[in-house]
């Protein structure tokens, strides 16, 4: 899935007919003056990035004089600069209104078709506000009838426009392949509904019809920018889809617990338990990384020369499930990477490994490791189809506290 | 005769084989174990050295499995002819 920015979410909704706030993005505190200057006080400053609870983390600010205005950008730039890596902001005029709504169109696991949600009670508390949400399924040939928008709005004190709002709400799920779609708040303001805040996910499946938009597929992390890594590992897959690659980094604050350990498994589930193990035993794992669907051997490589490219890795942990993918191939992809990466000792690992090979050719897999004098490494265990996801995290428990202690053993990875 | 065998792979990267090592291979361990994603092997023995038996537009499609056989097969058992260059961003 890919989630657009609030300016790039409401840009798509103004062109299909739906009003939104003048708006305009900038980068500079200076370009901000000026662009307040032309819209005229009050104005909101909303930074714009992929955090979801702005508003709670101070990233949106009303500002109603000049020095107030200097005052605030100061800080947006300053402090959020450092800790968000703010890009832009946009400066946007400030409305007057009553009533906040909340208005979304969703692609719904349960009833398999579009679901429209509407509620009278919008902005930032919706969550705690869900069971005044109206919803409504829709079938998918017909669209949005008047009949789903009496369903929907029934008794809500709401003109009539709102229908021609719905209307263009879905016709815009329905032409960008969205997965969701949401104005939050909808307001009525001088005449006519505006939207004040609106959020847009694609389905990532169907980026490739919206190349307009220079979005970047990544994995799901959508309340953050995607890291450099993310970007990189998506691309493995782009233009080969031979198996499947998926890395994603654990978000900030978690990057710091722990001694550090890299994963890569075959299955999510399997990477998921590992995960869970590994911090059971008091390691926290850097990364969550599946290569799975049979890739090739090369997409192997590519995932684990990236893996092993986060800083400060204390370990690695590969894990297969039982599963029928051609474990040779992926023993070859990780054993090229290896002597890639520690050229020098033919690719025995400077960290503590553990492998866990369970599946199809997984006794080849196992002999390939031997066969290149991998396994025969101090700082490698490899186990196989009789073992489990708590296995692997024992043994690289017992490995990691051994090796530890041999000087300059657990050192940073160089790649 | 040809010194080197050159393709590119479908995922970004290529493979080279300096075909002058290959004479002397005994093995040719790099034909013994490659595979395709068709009925065939991509690497055939010719003239004593390794030969294509794909076109390269077809190995550029992908008809090469990229299973890298090849170059670590070469590396052991070979006389490390084969390279593949890997293109990671």
């Amino acid at each position: 899935m890919a989630k657009l920015t609030e300016f790039e979410s409401k840009k798509i909704i103004k062109q299909a007919g739906i009003a939104v706030p003048r708006g305009e993005l900038v980068s500079t505190p200076r370009q901000a003056e000026e662009v307040t200057m032309r819209i005229g006080l009050p104005v909101v400053l909303k930074i714009q990035s992929l955090y979801t609870g702005r508003f709670e983390k101070d990233l949106i600010k009303i500002v109603s004089s000049v020095e107030d205005l200097k005052r605030t950008l100061d800080y947006m730039f300053d402090v959020h600069c450092s800790e968000i890596k703010l890009q832009k902001l946009l400066v946007e005029e400030k409305y007057i209104y009553q009533n906040e709504y909340y208005l979304s169109v969703i692609s719904d696991d349960i009833s398999l078709s579009p679901l429209i949600l509407f509620s009278e009670n919008g902005g930032i508390d919706i969550e705690k506000n869900s069971e005044n949400i109206v919803g409504r399924p829709l079938n998918i040939l017909n669209g949005v009838t008047g009949e789903d928008i009496s369903f929907l709005t029934n008794g809500a004190s709401v003109n009539s426009d709102l229908g021609d709002v719905i209307k263009k709400l879905y016709d815009v799920y329905r032409k960008m392949d969205c997965c969701q779609l949401e104005i939050n708040p909808l307001v009525f303001s001088e005449e006519k509904f505006v939207a004040l805040d609106a959020k847009i996910i694609i389905d990532g499946d169907a980026l490739y019809r919206h190349k307009e938009l220079g979005v970047q597929l990544t994995e799901e992390n959508l309340n953050r920018e995607p890291t450099s890594l993310e970007i990189s590992a998506a691309k493995i897959d782009e233009n080969d889809h031979r198996g499947t690659v998926h890395i994603a980094e654990l978000d900030q604050p978690l990057q710091k617990k722990g001694t550090r350990i890299a994963i890569n498994c075959v299955g999510t589930g399997v990477g998921l338990s590992i995960m869970d193990e590994l911090i059971e035993q008091g390691y926290m794992p850097a990364n969550f990384g599946d290569t799975s669907g049979n890739p090739t051997a090369s997409k192997l490589y590519r995932a684990i020369r990236l893996i092993f490219s986060q800083k400060d890795i204390k370990g690695f942990v590969f894990a297969s499930c039982v599963s029928s993918q051609q474990l040779d191939n992926t023993a070859r992809g990780v054993i090229k990477a290896l002597k890639d990466i520690y050229p020098e000792t033919g690719g025995k690992p400077g960290i503590p490994c553990v492998f866990m090979f369970r599946g199809a050719w997984d006794k080849d897999a196992m002999l390939l490791f031997k066969e290149h004098g991998i396994s025969d490494s101090e700082n490698v265990i490899m186990l196989g189809r009789d073992s489990n996801e708590y296995n692997v995290a024992c043994e690289f428990d017992k490995l990691y506290k051994t090796r530890k202690s041999v000087p300059n053993n657990v050192k940073n990875v160089r790649v | 005769m040809l010194r080197m065998l050159e393709f590119n792979i479908l995922s970004g990267g290529n493979v080279s084989i300096d075909l002058t090592k290959c004479k002397s291979c005994s093995t040719k361990a790099c034909i013994r174990n490659c595979k395709s994603s068709k009925t065939r092997p991509v690497l055939v023995l010719k003239d004593g050295v390794p030969d294509l038996d794909f076109g390269f537009d077809e190995l550029e499609k992908g008809a090469c499995t990229e299973c890298l056989a090849c170059e670590l097969d070469c590396q052991l058992y070979g006389n490390k002819a084969v390279i593949i260059e890997l293109t990671v961003s």
